[in-house]
């Protein structure tokens, strides 16, 4: 061993070693620049450390070379700074894909007459959109234009208003298109008129949305033709229609009827907050709301 | 922020099951809640490491370089890369209500969950509400199950139902008190007998402290029920029995507790109110009751161990989980 002068023993940096092997990325995020930016940008990497090899792959990522040409072209697409960080949680295999093939994509999605805009807020919705070849996004497309017999502008709007119905399996909607079909009874362009209404009921879980029609129709002896003109009724929860009804009933005041008086719209019954039903529709106060609520 | 949001979150507090849910269901709705409640305090602050960075001698003129200890803001602790404050809650649960009864659940966070077994101990009677309905017999004792028999009920009236009702809050007078255990001779179960605290204080069947009828407009009618170590099968096994007493058939409709213990409808919490504020404000409203109580119910149960029995030994408690309750309820 020999002697060093004191300037030469200053120089060397013996900081402690990395581990070499971690279940987390917080033991390696204050050494690599590459995470710091992701974590301003707003990733959350605890989610995306769960999944097994995401990690390794982050990584071993550069900023400068592979994440900034991808941030720059999405830039571009039209979404913000601040939905950035939320897409790249969900999605971050898109590092790992082709400049020219997300190109190729979004210049198809324009050649089906999808506007900048839309483009923006579909792949801002399902941020998986990008990741799927062209041949799989024309099926998709085509199989809701044949399904649902709409014309191509409004599966369009469908389409952008509930972008997940691309990225997501597509046994769910075949399955509710029976149940719509056969189980409730609902008419094509009923079922057309609703959908385009209220797309998520497309997705909505089938046990759900038998209980919530079993109730309206039997219990509440709602027809078939006023449950149409207020698709909302599908994407509430049971219970809330449950106890509204009941409240209604229990004051005499459920009429759901159109044609007779102090009747009663399905659509503000089901969608406004309880303040606003208690004062409106009811004539009542919250507080007699809560106790009828405690005598069910 | 989340360390005052958790210390202010440790007792018991009652919520209100809605008809329908499972109670297991309930509790980990609460727990949601009170999770989403919890991490949505404000984070604090960004922590700093220290690290020995090259850097110019202050005051020299030569360009000399030394080490100084400097702070730099670690990313370590950060939300992003950590993960949320609080991932998980015990609640425990107190007396279950099965899927189709509705009313006040009692549920216990943190410190509180040591206070449940002292509740259970206290062995406390429950109110209920039952609605029943004459005419139909079914096989699981509810309107929804398979229909057995239909019979006519027009000879049944108001004071008839009465009658059956004080025979059977009578017969279940005598068997509160042959299991409570008391030796009926001794001065102490005299006064425990004026008072009317007389219980059994371990395992039993369901035993009725109190029936009465309510409301009665045939074929419907409304029963309050005061009881103890009941499920609320057994309660509608009770409407069914009540019809056939009656020389005609019952089912029940309705189960629904209106006090369990100290806990009364207006402690309850409604579904709107299962966030941490509410939960918060509950659990301080309750702790002085609750204390009180126990520490009642501790004096009652060292009283029933004292006097002498007059055959089997009940279950014996050692002194120290006495002294444990003690501090407890002295919080």
């Amino acid at each position: 061993m020999q002697p060093i002068s004191e300037e030469e023993a200053i120089r060397i940096v013996a900081d402690p070693l990395l581990p070499l092997s971690s279940f987390t990325l917080g033991d390696y995020v204050d050494h690599s620049e590459t995470l710091q930016r992701l974590v301003q940008l707003g990733v959350d990497l605890s989610k995306i450390e769960r999944h097994t090899d995401a990690a390794n792959l982050l990584l071993r990522l550069d900023f400068e070379k592979d994440i900034k040409q991808i941030l720059l072209f999405l830039k571009d697409l039209g979404l913000e700074d601040s939905h950035l960080g939320p897409f790249l949680t969900k999605n971050y295999t898109i590092f790992s894909e082709d400049l020219e093939n997300l190109q190729t994509r979004v210049a198809y999605l324009q050649s089906k007459n999808f506007s900048k805009a839309d483009v923006a807020q579909m792949v801002r919705k399902a941020p998986f959109l990008l990741s799927f070849s062209v041949e799989r996004l024309d099926n998709r497309l085509g199989f809701f234009q044949k399904e649902l017999e709409l014309s191509t502008k409004k599966t369009r709007d469908l389409v952008v208003r509930l972008p997940r119905l691309l990225t997501g399996s597509l046994e769910p909607v075949k399955e509710n298109m029976k149940v719509y079909r056969l189980e409730l009874g609902f008419k094509q362009n009923e079922i057309q008129h609703m959908v385009t209404r209220v797309p998520k009921m497309l997705t909505a879980n089938k046990r759900k949305l038998t209980e919530t029609f079993d109730y309206i129709h039997n219990v509440m002896n709602i027809p078939h033709h006023i449950i149409v003109k207020f698709p909302q009724v599908f994407n509430t929860r049971v219970f809330k229609i449950k106890e509204r009804h009941l409240f209604l009933a229990y004051l005499g005041k459920a009429q759901y009827d159109p044609a007779k008086p102090n009747y009663v719209s399905l659509d503000k019954f089901v969608s406004v907050p309880d303040e606003v039903f208690c004062k409106e529709i009811a004539k009542t106060s919250v507080n007699d709301f809560e106790k009828f609520l405690k005598t069910l | 922020m989340g360390s005052s949001g958790l210390a202010r979150l440790q007792g018991l507090f009652a919520v209100y099951k809605p008809p329908g849910t499972k109670w297991l269901h309930v509790r980990e709705t609460v727990e949601l809640q009170l999770l989403k409640g919890l991490n949505a305090a404000k984070p604090p602050a960004p922590e700093q490491r220290v690290r020995f960075l090259l850097g110019p001698v202050e005051g020299s003129e030569e360009k000399k370089l030394t080490l100084t200890a400097t702070s730099v803001p670690t990313l370590t602790t950060h939300r992003l890369v950590r993960g949320p404050a609080f991932t998980s809650l015990k609640i425990g649960v107190g007396h279950r209500l099965d899927a189709q009864a509705s009313g006040v659940l009692v549920l216990a966070v943190g410190h509180g969950r040591r206070l449940l077994t002292d509740v259970y101990d206290a062995h406390l009677t429950k109110d209920y509400t039952v609605r029943g309905l004459l005419g139909k017999a079914t096989d699981n004792f509810c309107e929804d199950g398979r229909l057995i028999e239909k019979t006519t009920y027009d000879h049944v009236t108001r004071e008839l139902l009465d009658r059956i009702l004080a025979i059977i809050q009578g017969s279940h007078q005598k068997a509160l008190v042959m299991y409570s255990n008391l030796d009926l001779k001794s001065q102490e179960a005299y006064e425990m007998a004026v008072q009317g605290v007389i219980r059994p204080m371990n395992k039993s069947p369901m035993l009725i402290c109190g029936i009465r009828c309510l409301h009665f407009a045939p074929p419907e009618f409304l029963l309050e029920v005061q009881c103890m170590h009941e499920t609320q099968q057994q309660l509608r096994k009770l409407v069914h029995e009540i019809g056939l007493e009656l020389k005609t058939t019952a089912v029940c409709t309705q189960v629904r507790r209106t006090r369990d213990g100290f806990f009364r409808l207006d402690d309850a919490l409604l579904r709107t109110q299962w966030n941490l504020h509410s939960i918060q404000d509950a659990i301080q409203a309750a702790a002085p009751r609750v204390a009180a109580e126990l520490k009642r119910n501790l004096r009652l149960r060292l009283g029933h161990q004292q006097l002498p029995s007059a055959g089997q030994p009940w279950g014996f408690k050692d002194p120290s989980a006495a002294v444990e309750v003690e501090s407890y309820s002295g919080q």
